[in-house]
């Protein structure tokens, strides 16, 4: 079963231990952020936050709804201790049968509408996620909407948004984004693009609208075939952009093409604080509509595992594994692994050697850099464990003929904590390649003999040994 | 006396006696605490010499707390939106 809506969920989490609810008042001010940071650096419990400082009662604010892998587990309708391959598989088997939305006239996000002089965006209770953060972020665990104007393509992208006043957010969508392609043809033309914000859809539509889905396709399908049922959109009140009818917020309006806004820093996903201040796009806000006693996502993000790093990253691998495929390499599973903070990415290959480690490394990096580590290894390996990944790094790369480097400009990603701050601004990229798998060229008898339980012992004694477990005593 | 933070990419444009823009945040306590305007503002190194001013607490691009609070007179106040293109910056 999944979740129509994040109350629903939130409502899963409790039945399993999966969400504490705090109901002692917390400040908005850096407190959520502290404890929301700290559960989840402990990989523990979502928090629900209940009373907010200085905010109605009921105003309440939901982090880290996909920080664990037993939450993912349980947003898809699995049972929280699913494998993390069960819940890749289970993404990439849904991911290929997109279920189209359907338009509904009404809906809960619309049971609260503020429209011109009454659009106050302080009067939810945004968070201030890090001390030093450029201000308080309203959309941490959110996504934009935006249409293209020559086409059906509507694209749903999770970017972080600062409230700058009451009726002015600032964001950062990346320059080589979907959310860009589009934007471009509207700003190109000095014209201002409708976007409207969604904070708190239903956790299957946010993992959605964080995966690198293809140019053109619209997310809502995605979404659509993660719940297995058609996702019921609702049109906005002040432009024709729809949006899903069960968020708890939707902040409409305009990015305008001749304005821009300051915004940032924030404590970013890489696990640091790395793109500084900067002129920003500026979103004025035209509407805003949401359910009774609104209920605000935040992911805060930084060192990981968090949501960006687990259920965010899902969608990413399953993407890069569709990419390629398409190249026509002998890809089996791909791995975005949390401790990696989406810089790291894990390939495994049926057939490896030095040529078909650099044709992976060569697809990846093809439109953007922003994975600065990609590690091949052969498939014996399972990279859904980092211990088992570890191990073929450090006994199969080769350390000067297994690693390859290149500089790849202007595809860099912008956050890289790595790169001088001007080479994070000009976005410079860089990726360094380890080809953990054997040579194509040694000869069989030459490779070396995995000393593995799996693979050294003859299956039937294996499966001896399996069936007395217990017996043995362990 | 009001308090405001503001954010430089360059922390030495902050002399003494600056007539600057500046995009400062206020930190009043409530629900409008961090909004943002920009502002023209002559600043002082002494809060004592800036009579009938504010405190302007700064930080670094990255956000790192500067240890000296500076007085801060504002001379024009300038609204949210800065003149640009956006992915021009």
């Amino acid at each position: 079963m999944t979740f129509k809506d994040n109350r629903e969920f939130i409502e899963a989490l409790k039945r399993t231990g999966d969400v504490v609810s705090i109901k002692k008042e917390v400040d908005w001010d850096l407190e959520a952020g502290a404890i929301s940071r700290r559960a989840t650096e402990l990989s523990g419990p979502a928090a629900l936050f209940e009373k907010i400082k200085g905010y109605p009662e009921g105003y309440r604010i939901f982090s880290g709804p996909l920080a664990t892998w037993r939450r993912v587990a349980i947003a898809l309708g699995f049972p929280p201790d699913t494998s993390i391959r069960r819940i890749h598989d289970e993404v990439e088997q849904r991911e290929q049968k997109p279920i189209p939305p359907v338009v509904v006239k009404d809906g809960p996000c619309k049971e609260n509408i503020m429209r011109g002089d009454q659009v106050d965006l302080n009067r939810l209770p945004a968070p201030m996620c890090h001390d030093g953060d450029g201000g308080r972020y309203i959309g941490t665990w959110c996504f934009s909407v935006n249409k293209d104007p020559d086409s059906d393509w509507t694209n749903w992208g999770m970017y972080r948004f600062m409230i700058v006043n009451q009726t002015t957010l600032a964001g950062a969508p990346a320059p080589g984004s979907h959310f860009a392609m589009i934007a471009h043809k509207y700003l190109s033309q000095n014209k201002p693009m409708p976007m409207a914000l969604v904070i708190g859809a239903d956790p299957l539509s946010s993992m959605a609208s964080s995966a690198g889905y293809r140019i053109g396709e619209n997310e809502a399908n995605y979404a659509g075939a993660l719940l297995e049922q058609p996702l019921e959109l609702v049109k906005c009140e002040t432009s024709e952009l729809l949006v899903p009818a069960h968020s708890e917020i939707v902040i409409e309006g305009e990015v305008m093409p001749d304005t821009v806004a300051p915004e940032g820093p924030f404590g970013e996903y890489t696990g640091y604080r790395t793109s500084g201040y900067r002129a920003n796009l500026m979103f004025r806000v035209s509407a805003i509509t949401h359910r009774n006693s609104p209920i605000i996502t935040m992911s805060n993000l930084g060192v990981p595992p968090d949501d960006s790093s687990v259920g965010g990253a899902i969608g990413v691998a399953i993407a890069l594994k569709r990419r390629l495929q398409f190249h026509g390499l002998p890809v089996a599973d791909v791995y975005v692994p949390p401790e990696g903070a989406s810089l790291v990415v894990v390939v495994s290959v049926k057939s490896g050697g030095s040529e078909v480690a650099k044709a992976v490394k060569e697809a990846i990096t093809k439109r953007r850099a922003w994975y600065t580590k990609i590690i091949v290894v052969d498939d014996d390996v399972d990279i859904f464990n980092m211990a088992e990944v570890i191990h073929a790094f450090a006994a199969k790369c080769h350390s000067y003929r297994g690693v390859f480097t290149s500089e790849e400009p202007g595809k860099g990603g912008p956050v890289t904590p790595a790169h001088r701050y001007d080479e994070r601004n000009r976005r410079y990229g860089a990726v360094a390649l380890f080809d953990c798998t054997w040579p194509d060229d040694w000869a069989e008898e030459d490779i070396p003999v995995k000393s593995s339980f799996k693979s050294i012992y003859p299956k039937d004694l294996q499966e001896e040994v399996l069936k007395n477990w217990k017996e043995y005593g362990f | 006396m009001a308090e405001y933070v503001t954010k430089l990419r360059n922390l030495g444009d902050l002399q003494d006696g600056a007539n600057l823009e500046l995009f400062i945040q206020d930190l009043a306590p409530g629900p409008r605490k961090y909004n943002g305007e920009r502002v023209k503002a002559i600043v002082s190194s002494s809060i004592d010499n800036t009579p009938g001013g504010d405190v302007l607490w700064v930080r670094s691009a990255l956000g790192r707390l500067q240890d000296k609070r500076w007085g801060l007179k504002i001379t024009e106040r300038l609204g949210v939106a800065m003149p640009g293109r956006p992915y021009a910056d």
